[in-house]
């Protein structure tokens, strides 16, 4: 079982420019928490992710408009895993950076699906994962904005 | 083992007064997700919750001014848990509500303190405790902002 088997492919992406409101609409329209920042539309290359909690703090807290473009607001210290990553390592890599969404990449670091909490516990419940518990414990640790990512 | 002996006691309250900028900047200084609204300082009544996802998408998203009081954005029906309610029930809460933080009431619904998803998966990991993936997938389930 590797990645690719659990990643939604083809995730809502953003570009840096995309506003601050634009990204909160749109994780409202996909129900999503987290959105990965790509250079544009047609490479998918990613240059960061941006979260609920990052616009909240980040823009509405600080002070800035709404206008405010994702670039300013983004954590570009992204963790990602490439497709064929297996679950172990993904959940390894969400437990060490304390996030609940990862990109996955490919070779040339495009965005080809995103692989959250919520698929990992359901996948590693069906297989009885002993550790699981350790894991949530060290992701829902409360963290920083700036931690999210490292 | 209670809800009280895992909670964080006097946890940072806000009041429907309070700006969505302020709130936001609290969220921040205690690095929390989610803030009870209680209606005043001196009694600490539940009447709502907000949380970061609230202010973002509510706030943000939908061209609100960051002067907003949270009374316009919060969550209004609650789930909370008792002190004396057991690790179980407040799992079940949170699952059941897909929330990760919980008030704890007492009997006139006055906030005594939060309980976070890490605080039972630390407490879960010590007992080892078999149904926690269970809990972790219901509770991790994305969820749209008027959950």
């Amino acid at each position: 079982m590797k990645a690719r088997d659990i990643m939604t492919e083809n995730p809502a992406c953003i570009a840096p420019e995309t506003s601050a409101r634009q990204a909160a609409r749109l994780m409202e329209e996909h129900d999503v928490g987290s959105l990965p920042v790509v250079e544009n539309e047609s490479n998918r290359q990613l240059v960061g992710v941006v979260t609920d909690r990052d616009l909240t703090l980040r823009v509405l807290g600080h002070d800035k408009p709404p206008e405010t473009p994702v670039r300013e607001v983004m954590s570009v210290n992204v963790h990602t895993c490439p497709p064929d990553a297996s679950l172990d390592e993904v959940e390894n890599t969400m437990a060490r950076y304390q996030v609940r969404r990862i990109p996955i990449v490919d070779d040339d670091d495009r965005v080809v699906g995103m692989v959250a909490q919520a698929d990992l516990a359901r996948k590693l419940r069906a297989v009885g994962a002993k550790d699981l518990g350790k894991v949530v414990e060290k992701i829902s640790e409360p963290t920083g904005v700036f931690s999210a990512f490292g | 083992m209670k809800a009280r002996d895992i909670m964080t006691e006097n946890p940072a309250c806000i009041t429907p007064e309070t700006t969505a900028r302020q709130a936001a900047r609290l969220m921040e200084d205690h690095d929390v997700g989610s803030l009870p609204v209680v209606e005043s300082e001196a009694n600490r009544r539940l009447v709502g919750v907000v949380t970061d996802r609230d202010l973002a998408l509510r706030v943000l998203g939908r061209g609100e001014s960051p002067e907003v009081q949270v009374r316009e954005v919060m969550s209004g029906n609650v789930h909370c848990c008792r002190a004396e309610d057991s690790l179980d029930e407040v799992e079940n809460a949170m699952a059941k509500n897909q929330v990760r933080r919980i008030p704890i009431v007492d009997e006139k619904n006055c906030v005594l303190g939060m309980v976070a998803q890490a605080d039972l998966a630390r407490e879960r990991k010590a007992v080892g405790a078999k149904d926690l993936g269970k809990v972790l997938e219901k509770i991790s389930e994305p969820a749209g902002v008027g959950r």
